[in-house]
C-alpha cells in the first residue's frame, strides 16, 4: 500500500509541474533484461527443525539477477536551451524470481532435495536527467544520462521440502544512474512516438528484515511464540558484542541486490502548450 | 598486460597523428578517481565469547582508484564524434585487519589483510556534442568497454603466545585474473574551450561490466596451487574525471 500512494504522490508532482510550465509528458513502457548476475545473497538462512530441538540451516547458492520484467513510467521534461534539456520521470518496476538449488539430503541417503528461492523485488524509481538532442526533419535524436532515486522492498523465500519461510525486507533508498540514446519520430506538433534504450543500474540494501510467515506441512504457523531472533533481523556492517539471546533481533552482514539491467521501451510524447 | 595498455596508447596517438591535415583531429589526456560501487567479500571473521558473537568482513573494491588515461578522437560534423581510449587505475592497495580474543591457554591469532587490485580499460565510443555557450559544449558518449582486470590478495597470519611472543608466522598470496571483457561505458562532461587548440573538460564516467575471472593462483611458503576458474564478479564503477584536450589542428 505503502508503494501505490508513494507512486501517487510523485505522479501528481510530475503532472502538477509538466501543466506549470510549457513542457512535455511522455508516458511509456518499458522492458528491462539482465546484463550481468550477482552471486545469490544470503538474507537469512532457512531453519529445518528436525526434532529433538535440532535444526539444520540451508541458504542459496548459485548466481541471480532480479533485473528482468516490466516497467511503467511517465515523464515530464523541458528543453532548457537550444539542445539541452531536463527531465524527470517516475517509474514503477517490479520483478519475480525463482531459483533452485540441489542439496544433498541431510542423512545422507543419497536423496536430492531442492531448495527453492523466490524474491519479489519492487521498486519505484525517479530519474532526474539530463539530454542532448538533436534533430533532423521529423526525427529527432536524444542522448540521456539519469541519476536513479528507488524506493526499493523485497520479498525472499525459502522452501525446502514442505517447509518454507518469507521475510519482509524493509524499503529503503537505493541509488544508481542510467544511460540511454532515444528517438522520437514527430506525428504531429503536439504528438510524436518515442522509443528508448540504455543501460541502468542501482543498488538496494535493506537493513531490516521481519518474518513474515512459515508454512510447515502445507500450513501456517502462528509467529506468535516465536522469538524475536528468529522474527527480526538487522543487517549491520560489522558485528560487535552481539548477546546471541532470544529475545534480540539477530545480526547478519549486510548484503545488496544489485539491478543491473539494459532497457528497451516505446513511449510517446505529447507537447502542451 | 602493460604490452597491450601501451600498444593501444601507441594506437591511439598514432592514428591521431597520421592524418594531422584533417582539422577535427584531437587528443585528450586526463585523470580523476574512480569509485566501486560493488565491493566483493573476500573474508570473514568471527568468535563467540561468552555468549557474545564478533564478527567482521573485508572487502576489496576492483574499481577504486586514481586513474589516468589518454582519449584519440575524431569530430565527424560539429555534434557527431568517435573516441578511443585507453586508462589504468593505479594499483590500488586496500588493508585490513583481525585479532582474535585469546584462546583458553592465552594464545592470539591475528589476520593481516592486504588487497591490491590491477585495472585496465580500453574503449571505442560514439560522442555526441551540443555546443551550449560560446566556449563551452555538453557532450554525451557511450560505447563498448575492454576491461582487464586482476587482484592479488595478501594473507598474514601470526600466532602470539601467552607472553606476546611470535609463535608462527604464514604469509598467503591469492591472485584473481581474468582476459579481456566486453562491457559498457558512458560519459556526461562539459568541454570548456580556452584557446584555439586547447580546452579542458571534466566528465562522470560510468563502467559496467560483468568481470570473468579465469585463473586462480594460492601460494603458502612451498605450497603453490594454480587452476583455471570460471567466476564473474559485477564490475561497476563510477568516475569523475578531469583533463585537457588538445586539437591537432587548431580550426576548431
Amino acid at each position: 500500500m505503502k508503494f501505490k500512494h508513494l507512486l501517487h504522490i510523485v505522479l501528481l508532482l510530475v503532472c502538477a509541474s509538466a501543466s506549470a510550465q510549457k513542457c512535455y509528458i511522455k508516458p511509456s513502457i518499458r522492458y528491462n533484461g539482465t546484463l550481468a548476475l550477482q552471486p545469490s545473497p544470503v538474507f537469512f538462512q532457512l531453519t529445518i527443525p528436525v526434532g529433538r530441538g535440532n535444526y539444520f540451516y540451508i541458504y542459496p547458492t548459485g548466481n541471480i539477477s532480479l533485473a528482468k520484467g516490466g516497467q511503467y513510467g511517465l515523464s515530464v521534461g523541458k528543453e532548457v536551451y537550444k539542445g539541452l534539456g531536463l527531465e524527470l520521470s517516475v517509474a514503477y518496476f517490479s520483478n519475480s524470481y525463482t531459483h533452485s538449488n540441489d542439496i544433498a539430503s541431510r542423512n545422507s541417503t543419497g536423496n536430492v532435495q531442492q531448495l527453492i528461492t523466490d524474491w519479489h523485488f519492487k521498486s519505484v524509481n525517479l530519474y532526474p536527467t539530463i539530454f542532448l538532442n538533436k534533430d533532423y526533419g521529423k526525427s529527432n535524436y536524444i542522448g540521456k544520462f539519469s541519476t536513479v532515486v528507488g524506493y526499493s522492498c523485497l520479498l525472499n523465500s525459502e522452501t525446502y521440502s514442505n517447509y518454507s519461510e518469507t521475510y519482509t525486507l524493509k524499503p529503503r533508498i537505493s541509488l544508481g544512474y542510467a544511460f540511454g540514446f532515444e528517438y522520437n519520430y514527430q506525428i504531429s506538433k503536439q504528438f510524436s512516438l518515442v522509443g528508448e534504450c540504455g543501460i541502468e543500474t542501482y543498488t538496494y540494501t535493506p537493513r531490516k528484515g521481519n518474518l513474515k510467515s512459515i508454512i510447515s506441512r502445507g500450513e501456517s504457523v502462528s509467529l506468535d511464540n516465536i522469538d524475536t531472533q528468529k522474527k527480526e533481523i538487522d543487517y549491520v556492517s560489522e558485528i560487535k558484542d552481539y548477546e546471541n539471546t532470544q529475545d534480540k533481533p539477530l545480526q547478519r552482514f549486510k548484503e545488496s541486490i544489485v539491478i543491473n539491467q539494459y532497457f528497451m521501451s516505446l513511449g510517446c510524447k505529447i507537447n502542451l502548450k | 598486460m602493460k604490452k597491450i595498455f601501451l600498444n593501444f596508447i601507441v594506437i591511439v596517438v598514432l592514428s591521431s597523428c597520421i592524418v594531422t591535415t584533417k582539422a577535427q583531429l584531437y587528443l585528450k589526456a586526463f585523470t580523476g578517481y574512480s569509485f566501486c560501487s560493488y565491493p566483493i567479500t573476500y573474508a570473514i571473521f568471527q568468535e563467540t565469547i561468552n555468549n557474545s558473537v564478533s564478527a567482521k568482513s573485508f572487502k576489496y573494491k576492483p574499481g577504486n582508484g586514481l586513474q589516468i588515461g589518454l582519449v584519440g578522437g575524431y569530430d565527424i560534423n560539429s555534434t557527431i564524434g568517435v573516441e578511443i581510449s585507453a586508462n589504468f587505475i593505479v594499483p590500488h592497495t586496500q588493508k585490513g585487519q583481525y585479532q582474535f580474543s585469546k584462546d583458553f591457554v592465552g594464545r592470539v591469532t591475528a589476520f593481516d589483510l592486504q588487497s591490491i587490485n590491477k585495472v585496465y580499460n580500453f574503449s571505442s565510443m560514439l560522442v555526441y556534442t551540443i555546443p551550449c555557450k560560446k566556449k563551452a559544449n555538453i557532450y554525451i558518449k557511450a560505447g563498448p568497454n575492454f576491461l582487464l582486470h586482476d587482484t592479488k590478495l595478501n594473507n598474514t597470519i601470526t600466532e602470539y603466545d601467552k607472553d606476546n611472543k611470535i609463535i608462527e608466522t604464514i604469509e598467503a598470496e591469492k591472485t584473481i585474473k581474468g582476459k579481456i571483457n566486453i562491457g559498457f561505458q558512458g560519459a556526461i562532461g562539459v568541454c570548456f574551450k580556452q584557446t584555439k587548440r586547447v580546452s579542458f573538460f571534466s566528465e562522470f564516467n560510468i563502467i559496467n561490466s560483468n568481470y570473468l575471472y579465469k585463473n586462480y593462483t594460492y601460494t603458502e611458503g612451498n605450497y603453490n596451487k594454480s587452476e583455471d576458474i570460471s567466476e564473474r564478479i559485477i564490475y561497476n564503477s563510477l568516475a569523475f574525471n578531469v583533463g585537457v584536450k588538445y586539437n591537432l589542428t587548431g580550426s576548431k
